[in-house]
């Protein structure tokens, strides 16, 4: 996974803020999504999962459960894209 | 909403970005050439003496990912004049950053426009300055620039682009006004008519002499009023006026840098003598011009209706006044009259 190439983005402060250029709508992410925009690319889902846990204090299981709805929902608004 | 870590506000990104002097807006000067000779143009020279190559505006493009920006303006002169345009507005957005042009479209065709548009720009946002030719060309100085600007519009509409017009309200085109925003309309882009002339970057007011009269920019504002759409900004104490040096950037073909697209009074420094991130982050005369945007919001407020609430624009007041804070006739005339159309006796 990777951001989308019609997507603008920067973090402001603890916040990522996401511009669609296609729709032209912009959106922001609270301290954890914007971490895990951050890493998008970088690394797989089990270990943003992992990284959650860690630095958020959550338990694992629920960590995996919102990183994967938050990768499904960024996708379902195609602001991700499958890597080359 | 089923995204945890997502919100849809974005209220607080402007504020956070003053806090933190992030420039979330950049504007960079490509070039002075230019294809028209427009009778109020505000480019101090039509030439560039020295002008930044494509591998000189590479890394200043990466300097200004660090430091905050989020949108890229590429403005002139004309930019599309620029013979490395296309390398410069690729680096924008394999920066990942959003992309705006300030163009005449003169120099926009059908190849033109796709190349344009496969980067997905913010919005291309062309020039208008009538409805005819007659006042259009007039107005640039150039025989045929109407027919351009419309032929630029249609291939970049073909194409898919997000287009902007912007007409600046003059002494000369305001008996068009209907028709300028019919023209928008028709062809489905909004337009945004500025009554607002400012002096050329080097302090000559000629450009002013081309201004609307107060009937000009009361039809405009009438029209603005009934959509919602007059001038307005909110003020408080302890606030700023603006972004100017905080939020805004802007660096002219030769690479020195300013606090914002119009404050020519003093520069920060030049890209090819120290980085970017060195110029902003450490410069005094930084702070001082945030010095200006802090005093010019106590000072509008002091003033009271219907100036507080009238935006105002500090470094179009140096040009004119050589004070930034001071303010002028023609700013209490828009301001009065945008206060007199908001609450109607």
């Amino acid at each position: 996974m990777r951001h989308a190439e019609h997507v603008a983005w920067q973090r402001v402060g603890e916040e990522v803020v996401v511009v669609d250029l296609d729709t032209q709508r912009a959106m922001g992410f609270n301290p954890v999504g914007s971490l895990l925009w951050e890493l998008i690319g970088q690394t797989d889902e089990s270990t943003l999962a992992h990284i959650v846990a860690e630095r958020f204090a959550v338990p694992l299981e629920r960590s995996a459960t919102d990183v994967r709805a938050f990768l499904s929902d960024l996708t379902a608004r195609g602001l991700l894209e499958e890597s080359a | 909403m089923n995204d945890p870590f997502a919100h849809a506000g974005l209220l607080g990104v402007k504020q956070r970005a003053l806090d933190r002097a992030m420039p979330l807006s950049a504007y960079l000067e490509l070039t002075y050439a230019c294809t028209w000779r427009c009778l109020f143009c505000s480019n101090p020279r039509r030439h560039d003496i020295q002008r930044l190559s494509a591998a000189q505006w590479l890394p200043v493009l990466d300097d200004l990912r660090l430091l905050g920006a989020l949108v890229v303006t590429l403005t002139g002169g004309e930019p599309l004049a620029h013979p490395e345009f296309f390398a410069i507005a690729r680096g924008v957005r394999q920066r990942a950053m959003a992309l705006r042009l300030f163009t005449n479209g003169s120099l926009v065709d059908r190849d033109v426009a796709r190349a344009l548009t496969a980067l997905r720009p913010l919005s291309v946002e062309l020039s208008l300055h009538g409805a005819t030719a007659v006042t259009h060309d007039r107005t640039t100085g150039r025989e045929g620039s109407f027919a351009a600007t419309l032929s630029a519009i249609d291939h970049l509409q073909a194409a898919g682009a997000t287009l902007l017009l912007k007409a600046p309200l003059t002494g000369i085109n305001e008996g068009e006004l209907d028709e300028l925003l019919a023209l928008a309309e028709c062809r489905g882009i909004p337009i945004r008519v500025d009554p607002t002339l400012k002096p050329g970057d080097d302090g000559n007011c000629a450009p002013l002499a081309y201004g609307a009269s107060r009937a000009g920019v009361a039809a405009l504002y009438q029209r603005l009023a009934a959509v919602g759409q007059l001038p307005q900004t909110g003020r408080a104490a302890g606030g700023v006026n603006c972004g100017l040096g905080r939020t805004t950037v802007a660096i002219d073909p030769e690479g020195n840098v300013f606090p914002c697209m119009q404050w020519r009074h003093s520069d920060l420094g030049n890209v090819c003598d120290t980085p970017l991130t060195q110029l902003w982050r450490g410069g005094q005369r930084r702070a001082a011009a945030t010095a200006i945007a802090d005093q010019a919001n106590e000072v509008l407020l002091a003033l009271g209706e219907p100036m507080a609430s009238f935006p105002f624009c500090p470094a179009a007041a140096v040009l004119e006044h050589g004070d930034p804070l001071a303010v002028g006739e023609s700013f209490v005339r828009h301001a009065s009259l945008a206060r007199e159309l908001r609450s109607p006796a």
